[in-house]
């Protein structure tokens, strides 16, 4: 009975939690090396797409790293083999550094804000939350440019652009350098261009350590709301319409009066999501994978239906080429 | 035929006799849990949680949680049953170099369970309890480093048995002492020290499933959808604790609150806390007379 109550106090009182948890895995080199490599290995979706022998980086970087360099070096190694990914949705994030693989750099830089607003907007167009707006082609065409998706779009906003635009002959989304944000604002502004749903796309999550191991496939429509515009609808894109913008791009493709002109699109198609290093540094990569209604996975950027890049010359002298095909397009 | 009629009468009486004596015992166990001592008990609660969720890391993460704490307490020599919620908002970082990174959110804590004291230790000193307890912990927590992952929602259900430990003793006369000017007075006082182990033999727990996503592309899935239920895993607790008894009938009550656990899927998750909680106990129903002192 002594030894009962003894034992039961020392249990009371030991907390003893450190007992029962598995200890903390080392924070050296090899250590966080081993762990980016493993965890990327197992979970990130993109490797069969990308043909990546992510197998020949942990050959190739491994006996680079050893328990006496320093954290810097070691962030150049991990950063290295993380950019071989070539995907935007992959960071290393270190209190002094920030690796990233740079979507600017896929093609040509095709978007100016200040020669639309110089030379096509003027300086009294409407502000309507996340939208910039006002006719153009002599009130035949609505112009709006939503330079973000994390910026929130209500109900109010789509019925206001749309109530104001209703008798143009078309519509101009201008989605260029917009580098992604919230999923519901993409569907926010599809749900309104036509009264029947659509299969958008369909989306795949991670559900296993092989490179393949993806769940079903989970199609996604469109829930059509009023107001509609339905009329012809250009969207405007370049190689940093980025994420949500991409997977905005996709949707359109499949909406039939949409029409999708200027650039490839910069991709990032999954959702990334984040995680840590023994040594207390961050990641993130993508984890699902977005198919179009045919299956084909536009990862690496959506093309659009019409190409439409613009010239150094036409920059300097204020023509923005894209817009001025989307006006072709629209006003023949 | 008279032996047949007498033989019927004792077996109606016999028969009549035990259900008297059911009916009895039924009346008897109502009257000893109405005179129960019963308790309303709300008070604060600081802890230290522990937690890692690797998940996401590998590291553990720590810091202070600030809570409510209410449960309802009836005890007596022969039985112990308690319900008990701790509710409370906390921040835990892992002492990295990126001072921004931590987890916050909200700890929950549902518990209740009954101890039977064993016959042979209703005597002693010390007595000892057997019986069960069912508790559930449930975290929300946040953590907008971490991308898509950044959202944590865990719960915990185990069911087990549980062990205590009863020490009551007393004051049983008073004393008054005159130090100078300062007349020190002491009245005769009863007091309590517990302390139950709680043990895990089924445990649940819910939890992300492998991509540890916490939004999806597909409006008509709800984060909470990509969870799974498991069946494995511990919850293991224990709590000790001093209560000082009014003489009015309520009380004063210290406790410490110890808890450890963990999930049995891939990706496992444990949390650990530490709590010390002060607590004025209200006493629900009427003191009897020999509780008086």
């Amino acid at each position: 009975m002594k030894g009962i109550s003894w034992l039961l106090l020392m249990l009371l009182l030991a907390g003893c939690e450190d007992v029962l948890f598995e200890a903390e895995k080392a924070d050296d080199p090899v250590t966080n090396f081993d762990h980016l490599w493993e965890t990327a290995n197992e979970r990130y979706a993109f490797f069969q797409l990308k043909g990546i022998d992510w197998d020949e980086y942990y050959r190739v970087n491994r006996p680079l790293v050893n328990s006496s360099m320093s954290d810097t070096e070691l962030f150049d190694v991990l950063a290295g083999m993380l950019n071989a990914l070539r995907d935007g949705h992959v960071n290393l994030i270190s209190p002094f550094n920030i690796s990233r693989f740079d979507i600017d750099f896929l093609g040509p830089d095709n978007f100016e804000w200040r020669i639309v607003k110089e030379h096509y907007l003027g300086d009294d167009f409407l502000i309507t939350g996340p939208f910039s707006h006002d006719f153009l082609a002599d009130g035949e065409v609505g112009y709006i440019r939503y330079h973000s998706f994390q910026s929130a779009i209500t109900n109010f906003d789509m019925a206001f652009v749309i109530n104001r635009y209703r008798n143009t002959r078309g519509l101009i989304i201008d989605i260029r350098e917009n580098g992604g944000g919230s999923i519901n604002n993409v569907y926010r502004l599809l749900n309104r261009f036509h009264r029947e749903p659509v299969l958008l796309f369909s989306s795949q999550i991670k559900n296993g350590p092989g490179h393949e191991d993806f769940t079903e496939a989970e199609n996604i429509y469109t829930t059509p709301q009023e107001p509609f515009y339905e009329r012809p609808i250009v969207v405007l894109t370049d190689r940093q319409s980025y994420s949500a913008a991409s997977l905005f791009t996709l949707g359109a493709r499949s909406i039939p009066n949409m029409t999708v002109m200027g650039d490839t699109t910069g991709g990032g198609l999954g959702l990334p999501n984040g995680g840590q290093l023994p040594n207390g540094w961050t990641y993130r990569f993508s984890i699902t994978r977005t198919l179009d209604p045919q299956g084909n996975d536009y990862e690496n950027g959506i093309p659009p239906d019409v190409l439409s890049i613009m010239t150094d010359e036409e920059r300097v002298n204020g023509v923005d080429r894209v817009i001025e095909d989307a006006l072709s397009w629209l006003v023949p | 035929m008279h032996n047949f009629i007498a033989a019927l009468l004792m077996l109606t009486l016999s028969t009549t006799g035990l259900a008297q004596d059911r009916e009895d015992a039924k009346a008897y166990k109502k009257a000893l849990k109405k005179a129960r001592p019963t308790y309303f008990v709300i008070g604060g609660q600081l802890s230290m949680i522990k937690l890692r969720d690797t998940g996401t890391s590998p590291r553990f993460y720590e810091g202070p949680t600030a809570a409510l704490a209410t449960s309802i307490h009836s005890e007596d020599s022969l039985r112990l049953s308690y319900f008990y919620n701790t509710t409370g908002f906390g921040i835990w970082d892992d002492n990295g170099d990126i001072e921004t990174l931590a987890w916050s959110g909200v700890s929950m804590t549902f518990a209740f369970g009954d101890l039977w004291k064993l016959k042979a230790t209703r005597e002693s000193r010390i007595q000892l309890g057997i019986g069960y307890n069912v508790q559930s912990f449930l975290q929300f927590r946040s953590n907008a480093r971490l991308s898509n992952a950044g959202f944590g929602m865990d719960n915990l259900v185990s069911l087990g048995p549980a062990v205590g430990l009863f020490f009551p003793f007393e004051r049983k006369s008073g004393w008054s002492k005159k130090i100078g000017p300062v007349s020190l007075n002491a009245r005769p006082r009863k007091y309590a020290l517990s302390m139950r182990l709680n043990l895990p033999a089924l445990t649940l727990s819910s939890r992300p499933e492998y991509a540890y996503l916490t939004d999806v592309i597909n409006p008509e899935i709800n984060s909470l959808d990509t969870y799974t239920v498991q069946l494995g895993g511990y919850l293991v607790s224990s709590e000790t604790a001093f209560t000082y008894y009014l003489h009015n009938g309520n009380a004063l009550r210290l406790h410490y609150r110890w808890q450890a656990m963990q999930t049995s899927d891939t990706f496992k998750l444990n949390i650990a806390e530490h709590a010390y909680g002060f607590n004025f106990m209200i006493r629900l129903n009427k003191m009897n007379r020999d509780e008086r002192y």
